[in-house]
C-alpha cells in the first residue's frame, strides 16, 4: 500500500474513532477532564465500539447492522450534546500536542510490516454473532475472546467500505497512537507540565518500537493508563465527590466501560487490572490522597466506588466477565 | 394434600418477608404507602435480576440463591433496626384482597386438590410447561454460561427445551424465579410450577386494584369488582391453564410499571437533571421485562413514545418528560443491554412474520375473536357459541360505553390516552387487518387489566347515576356472568387437564438406577411421535443420568438398524396410546408402569424366534412393531393404517410359502395397491372402502427373511371425507397380512 493511501485511511479511521467518542465524551466526561477531551475522545470511541459490539453481538445483532447502530447512537449523542448546550470550544485545547503525537506515529510506525494473517477469523463477525457456534464449528468461548479485537476492524471496514486487510494494516498504528494518548493523559495530570509528558512519551515510543508489542497488549496498556488516569482523578479530585453511595459518577461509568473493554481484548489482563486497581485504591486511601474527606467517609465511598465499578463492568457484559473469571 | 395447601401460602409469605426491607429503601414512598402488595413484586423482580446476573457470570442457582437470600434478609434486618417497616394502611381492603388471592390460587389449582392429590404439573393441552419446568431444574445446577459454553449432548433431548429458552429468547425471568424456591421447599420444578403460576397470577390482582385506586379513588366495591373481573376472567384463565407462564409474569411486571408511570407522570417532573428512584425503578422494571417476556415490552414502551408526542403537540412539559425518558432509557440500557437488543431483534422478526401458520386450534369454530363483552369475561369464547350478532353488538357497545365513561372519570388522562391508542392499534392490527385469532387473543389478554380498570370505573360511575337497587342488580349480574364463565372454564380444566401422572413420575426410579448405563430407546423413537406430552416428561424424568434416543434424535424409519440387546423403554399399559409390540429377549428393569427390555431386532435374532413371524393379525399381535418398517401409522386396537403411499414390512418364514393373503380396505375409492416381495411385483388389486381379503400367488418362496412393499395410488384425509379431526394422509387399513 502506498504511503498516501495509508495516510488517508489512517486519518479516516482516526476521524471515525473521534466522532464515535465525541458525543459521549461531551455528555459524560467528568467536567474536570473535559479539557483533555480531544485526547480521550478516540480512546472512548474505541472503548464504545468494543463494548457495544460485544453487547449487540450477544443480543443477536451482527456487526453488519450493529456498526450502523453504533454510528447512529454516536450521531444522536453528538446532536444531543449540541442541542443541550455543551460547549465545544474546550474540545480544541491541546490540539497541538495531539497532532504531534499522531504525526510522530505516522512518521515512524512500520505500516508495511504489519501481520494481517488473522483477518479471516475477524471476518466471521461481520455477518455472525457470538452465539453462532455449532453450525460454524466455533465455540462460544472462542467467539467471545475474539470479538473484542475483531469488532473495531470490522466496524471500520463496514463504515469506510474498505476491505479488512487494508484496515488491519493501518489499525495497529492507530492503536499505538491511542496508547501514547492514554499515557499522556495521566502524565499530564501527574506531571502538570507538558514537557515532561513528552519526554515520557518519547521513551515509551522507543520502547514499543523495539519490543514490537502485540495489538492486544497495546490496547490493554492503553486502557490501563486510561483507567489509571481516571482513578487518580476520581480519588484525588478536589471537586466534591458525590456523596450518593448508590448512583455512579461519570468516572465510575467510564472505568466500568474501560474494564469491560479490557476483558474483551485481553481477558487475562483483566484480572491483573482488577486486582491492581483495588490495590492502588487502597494504597491511595491509606496515603490519604484525598485529603479533603475524612477517613470514615473515604472508606465508605471507596467501597461504594468499587462496588459500583464492578457492577457496571459486570452489567455491561456479564458473560465475558464470567468467561474471564473461569 | 397438605403440601398443596401449605406451599402457596408459604410462597406468598416468603415473597413478603424477603422483600419488605428492600421495598422500604427503593420504592418511592408515594407508591409504598398506597399498598403493601407491591412488596412481593419487588422480591420477584430483584430475585430475577440477581439470579440472572450471577448465572450469566457462571453461578448456578443452588449457589447464588443463598447469596441473594442473605442479601435480602440483611436488608430486612437493616431496615428493621434503622428504619420504620412498612405497615398496612388499609387493613379491611387488604383482608378482602388476601381472601381473593388465596381463593383464586386454590380455584386455579383445583385439579390438584380434587383429582391428582399430589404436587404435579397440569395443562389444558399446551406443552409449554416442559420449558418452564425443565429450565428451573437445569438452572439449579447449571449456569446460563454453562448452557452457552457446553456442547449440546444429542442423547439428552430434554436439554433442548432449556437451550431454546435460554439461547433463543433470553427469557431467564420465569425459570430463575421458579428455581429460587425449589431448594427452599426441596421440590423439583414439576411439583412447584402449577402452584407457583397460580400464586403469581393471584398476586397481580392487588396491582390491578392499585391502578384503579390511583386512577379513580379507593373503593371497596371497586376492589370486589376488580378481583372478580380479573380473578375469574375466562380469557386470562385460559392463559394460565395453558401454562403461558411468561405472560402471567408479564401481567405483574407490566402492572408494576403502569403503577410507576401513574405516580411518576402524575405530577410534572420537577428536576430534569438528576436521577430519581422513579427513574431507577422504571429502568430496572423495563430490564426485567426484557429478561422475562420481551413480547409484551412494546405494550409498555410504545405508549411512552405516544405520550411524548401528545405532550409535544399540547406543549405540556415535553422537554422535561424527554429528559425523564432519557434517564430511564439509560438505566435500562446499562442493566442487561444485551437482553434489550435481543428482545428488539426478536420483536422485529416476529412482527415481520405475522402471516406464518398458527399452531393452535380455533377457540371456537365461529367467530373465534372475542368482542368487548367477551373480552371482559362476561361470556366465554372458550365455552359457548357466539351470541347472535345484534345481541353481541348491543352488549359490546354498552361495555365500550362504560369503558369510555371510565376513561372520562379517570385521572392522568394523557397517559391513559397513550395506552389506549396503542392497545386499540394492536387489537385492530391483529384482528380485522391480520386476522390472526391467536395473536389477537394474546393482545386481548395483554391489554385486559387496563380495560377492566376503566370498565370498573365506568361501572362505578354509572352505578351512581342509576337508581340504587338497579345499579346493584346490574353489578351483581355482571359479576355473576364473569363467575359463571370462569367456573365453566375451570370445570373444563377439571375434565380435560393433562398432568404429569404417577406413571411418568415413577421413572425417577430408573433415572436413579446405577445399573443401567447404556443409551435407552424410548418407545416413541420406534413408533414416531405419538404423544408429545408423554415423550417430553419421559425425557425430563430420565435427565440427566440416562442417555436417550427419542423421536427428536432418532428416525423411526431407521428402527431396523437398532442392534440386538439395545435397551427399549416400553409402557406396560396403554396410556394415551397403545405401547408398541416388539420382540425382546430380557427385561432389565421394570415397575408398575414401565419395563426396560433388550430388543431382538436383527434378522438373525428374528430367525431364531419361535413365534410365527410370517403372519400379523393386528387384533392380537404381540410383535407387529418388530416387523413393520416404514409407512405405518399409529398402532390401533385391531387394525393399522398406512400413512404414506408406500409401506414396508419384513416377514420371516421357516418353510417355503406359496401365497400372500391380506385383509385390507381403503378410506376411499379409487385405490390401487401393488404388492412387491423382495422388490419383485407379486400382484396388484383395486381396493374398496370395505375390508376384503386379497390373495397374491408367490410361486415357491423359500424360507428366510422377506421384504414386502405395498404401493398405493392415493392417500386421503379423513377430515376431507367426514366430520373428523383426523388430518393424517391415509392410504389403506390392514387387519391381516400373512405369508402362507
Amino acid at each position: 500500500m502506498k504511503n498516501l493511501d495509508i495516510l488517508i485511511i489512517f486519518i479516516k479511521i482516526f476521524g471515525i474513532f473521534i466522532f464515535t467518542g465525541f458525543g459521549f465524551n461531551l455528555l459524560f466526561l467528568p467536567k474536570k477532564l473535559k479539557e483533555l477531551s480531544f485526547f480521550l475522545s478516540p480512546i472512548i470511541g474505541l472503548i464504545l465500539i468494543i463494548v457495544s459490539s460485544g453487547i449487540l453481538s450477544f443480543g443477536r445483532v451482527s456487526l453488519n447492522i450493529g456498526s450502523y447502530v453504533i454510528v447512529l447512537i454516536s450521531i444522536l449523542l453528538f446532536f444531543y450534546a449540541l442541542i443541550f448546550g455543551v460547549s465545544m470550544r474546550i474540545f480544541l485545547k491541546h490540539a497541538i500536542s495531539f497532532s504531534l503525537i499522531i504525526g510522530l506515529t505516522l512518521f515512524l510506525f512500520p505500516f508495511n510490516n504489519v501481520d494481517i494473517s488473522n483477518f479471516q477469523g475477524f471476518e466471521f463477525f461481520r455477518e455472525h454473532t457470538v452465539i453462532d457456534t455449532h453450525t460454524f464449528n466455533r465455540t462460544f468461548l472462542q467467539n467471545f475472546m475474539e470479538i473484542g479485537l475483531a469488532s473495531p476492524a470490522i466496524f471500520m471496514s463496514i463504515i469506510l467500505r474498505e476491505n479488512i486487510q487494508t484496515i488491519l494494516q493501518v489499525l495497529p498504528g492507530v492503536y499505538l497512537t491511542f496508547f501514547f494518548l492514554s499515557v499522556f493523559f495521566p502524565a499530564k495530570i501527574l506531571l502538570k507540565r507538558n514537557t515532561k509528558a513528552y519526554i515520557i512519551l518519547g521513551f515509551l515510543y522507543l520502547l514499543m518500537w523495539y519490543q514490537n508489542f502485540s495489538t492486544p497488549l497495546i490496547l490493554f496498556l492503553t486502557f490501563v493508563f486510561f483507567i489509571f488516569g481516571l482513578t487518580y482523578e476520581h480519588i484525588s479530585s478536589e471537586a466534591k465527590v458525590p456523596l450518593n453511595l448508590l448512583l455512579p459518577t461519570e468516572y465510575e461509568v467510564m472505568m466500568g466501560l474501560s474494564l469491560s473493554a479490557i476483558a474483551s481484548v485481553f481477558p487475562y489482563g483483566f484480572k491483573v487490572v482488577a486486582f491492581s486497581l483495588v490495590f492502588l485504591a487502597i494504597y491511595m486511601i491509606m496515603k490519604k490522597a484525598s485529603s479533603n474527606l475524612n477517613r470514615g467517609k473515604d472508606i465508605n465511598l471507596f467501597f461504594a466506588m468499587c462496588i459500583k465499578i464492578i457492577f457496571i463492568t459486570v452489567l455491561l457484559n456479564p458473560v465475558i466477565i464470567g468467561l474471564v473469571l473461569r | 394434600m397438605i403440601p398443596i395447601i401449605i406451599i402457596p401460602i408459604v410462597t406468598i409469605a416468603l415473597l413478603f418477608f424477603l422483600g419488605i426491607g428492600v421495598t422500604t429503601i427503593v420504592v418511592p414512598k408515594k407508591i409504598r404507602v398506597h399498598s403493601i402488595w407491591i412488596i412481593p413484586w419487588v422480591t420477584i423482580t430483584l430475585i430475577i435480576f440477581f439470579l440472572t446476573l450471577l448465572s450469566l457470570l457462571g453461578l448456578p442457582v443452588k449457589q447464588s440463591m443463598p447469596i441473594v437470600t442473605f442479601f435480602l434478609l440483611a436488608i430486612d434486618v437493616y431496615v428493621w433496626i434503622k428504619k420504620k417497616l412498612q405497615r398496612p394502611a388499609h387493613i379491611v381492603q387488604d383482608i378482602i384482597l388476601t381472601v381473593f388471592i388465596i381463593g383464586t390460587v386454590f380455584f386455579n389449582i383445583s385439579p390438584l386438590l380434587k383429582t391428582e392429590k399430589q404436587l404435579t404439573t397440569l395443562s389444558l393441552g399446551n406443552n409449554d410447561a416442559i420449558v418452564y419446568v425443565m429450565s428451573p431444574d437445569y438452572l439449579l445446577n447449571h449456569s446460563i454460561l454453562d448452557n452457552f459454553t457446553k456442547k449440546p449432548n444429542t442423547l439428552k433431548p430434554a436439554e433442548a427445551s432449556v437451550t431454546g429458552l435460554i439461547q433463543s429468547s433470553y427469557r431467564f425471568g420465569p425459570p430463575m424465579i421458579t428455581a429460587f424456591f425449589l431448594p427452599l421447599f426441596d421440590l423439583k420444578a414439576y411439583q412447584f410450577f402449577t402452584i407457583f403460576q397460580a400464586v403469581i397470577f393471584a398476586l397481580s390482582i392487588p396491582l390491578v386494584y392499585l391502578v384503579l385506586k390511583v386512577l379513580y379513588k379507593p373503593s371497596t366495591l371497586g376492589l370486589v369488582i376488580i378481583s372478580i373481573l380479573i380473578g375469574f376472567n375466562a380469557n386470562l384463565l385460559y392463559i394460565i391453564y395453558h401454562d403461558f407462564f411468561g405472560q402471567v409474569l408479564f401481567w405483574g411486571i407490566s402492572l408494576c410499571l403502569l403503577i410507576y408511570f401513574l405516580f411518576y407522570f402524575e405530577t410534572e417532573p420537577k428536576n430534569s437533571k438528576s436521577f430519581t428512584y422513579f427513574d431507577a425503578g422504571i429502568g430496572f422494571l423495563i430490564s426485567i421485562l426484557f429478561l422475562s417476556y420481551h413480547e409484551g415490552a412494546i405494550f409498555v414502551l410504545a405508549p411512552l413514545v405516544i405520550l411524548l408526542g401528545i405532550r409535544f403537540i399540547l406543549k405540556k412539559n415535553s422537554l422535561k418528560y424527554w429528559f425523564s425518558l432519557t434517564r430511564i432509557g439509560m438505566i435500562s440500557i446499562i442493566l442487561m443491554p444485551f437482553a434489550i437488543a435481543n428482545g428488539m431483534v426478536l420483536g422485529l422478526e416476529q412482527a415481520g412474520n405475522t402471516g406464518g401458520p398458527i399452531g393452535w386450534q380455533l377457540f371456537r369454530s365461529n367467530i373465534p375473536y372475542a368482542n368487548p363483552f367477551e373480552m371482559l369475561g362476561f361470556y366465554s369464547i372458550h365455552s359457548f357459541d357466539p351470541l347472535p350478532s345484534v345481541v353481541a353488538a348491543t352488549l359490546s357497545s354498552l361495555v365500550v360505553l362504560l369503558i369510555m365513561i371510565g376513561f372520562y372519570h379517570s385521572k392522568n388522562k394523557l397517559l391513559m390516552l397513550s395506552l389506549v391508542i396503542i392497545y386499540l392499534g394492536f387489537l385492530i392490527w391483529t384482528g380485522p387487518i391480520d386476522q390472526n385469532f391467536f395473536t389477537y387473543n394474546r393482545v386481548v389478554t395483554y391489554t385486559l387489566p387496563l380495560f377492566i380498570v376503566l370498565f370498573a370505573i365506568g361501572l362505578l360511575e354509572a352505578g351512581k347515576k342509576m337508581p340504587r337497587q338497579l345499579g346493584g342488580y346490574v353489578i351483581v349480574a355482571l359479576l355473576a356472568l364473569t363467575l359463571y364463565s370462569g367456573i365453566q372454564l375451570n370445570k373444563r380444566y377439571l375434565r380435560e387437564f393433562i398432568s404429569i401422572d404417577r406413571s411418568l413420575i415413577s421413572l425417577q426410579e430408573l433415572h436413579d438406577s446405577s445399573i443401567i448405563q447404556q443409551p435407552i430407546y424410548t418407545e416413541q423413537a420406534l413408533t414416531g411421535l405419538t404423544s408429545l406430552w408423554r415423550q417430553m416428561w419421559i425425557e425430563y424424568f430420565l435427565y440427566p443420568n440416562k442417555s436417550l434416543y427419542s423421536p427428536f434424535n432418532f428416525q423411526a424409519s431407521h428402527k431396523t438398524k437398532i442392534k440386538d440387546g439395545s435397551l427399549i423403554l416400553l409402557s406396560k399399559t396403554s396410556i394415551v396410546y397403545p405401547p408398541p409390540s416388539i420382540l425382546y429377549t430380557d427385561t432389565m428393569w421394570e415397575n408398575q408402569y414401565f419395563k426396560l427390555v433388550t430388543i431382538c431386532n436383527s434378522d438373525q435374532c428374528l430367525l431364531r424366534r419361535k413365534e410365527n413371524l410370517s403372519l400379523i393379525k393386528f387384533k392380537d399381535s404381540s410383535y407387529e412393531d418388530s416387523l413393520l418398517i416404514d409407512g405405518w401409522s399409529l398402532k390401533e386396537k385391531d387394525h393399522r393404517w398406512t400413512d404414506h403411499k408406500t409401506a414396508t414390512i419384513r416377514f420371516i418364514t421357516q418353510t417355503d410359502t406359496q401365497q400372500m393373503i391380506v385383509e385390507v380396505e381403503s378410506l376411499k375409492q379409487p385405490q390401487m395397491m401393488k404388492v412387491f416381495i423382495n422388490n419383485k411385483l407379486a400382484g396388484q388389486a383395486s381396493l374398496t372402502d370395505i375390508p376384503e381379503k386379497y390373495t397374491f400367488p408367490l410361486g415357491q418362496l423359500p424360507g428366510g427373511i422377506h421384504k414386502i412393499r405395498f404401493e398405493f395410488s392415493h392417500t386421503y384425509k379423513p377430515t376431507d371425507i367426514s366430520k373428523s379431526d383426523d388430518t393424517r394422509d391415509l392410504a389403506a387399513d390392514f387387519t391381516l397380512i400373512q405369508l402362507k
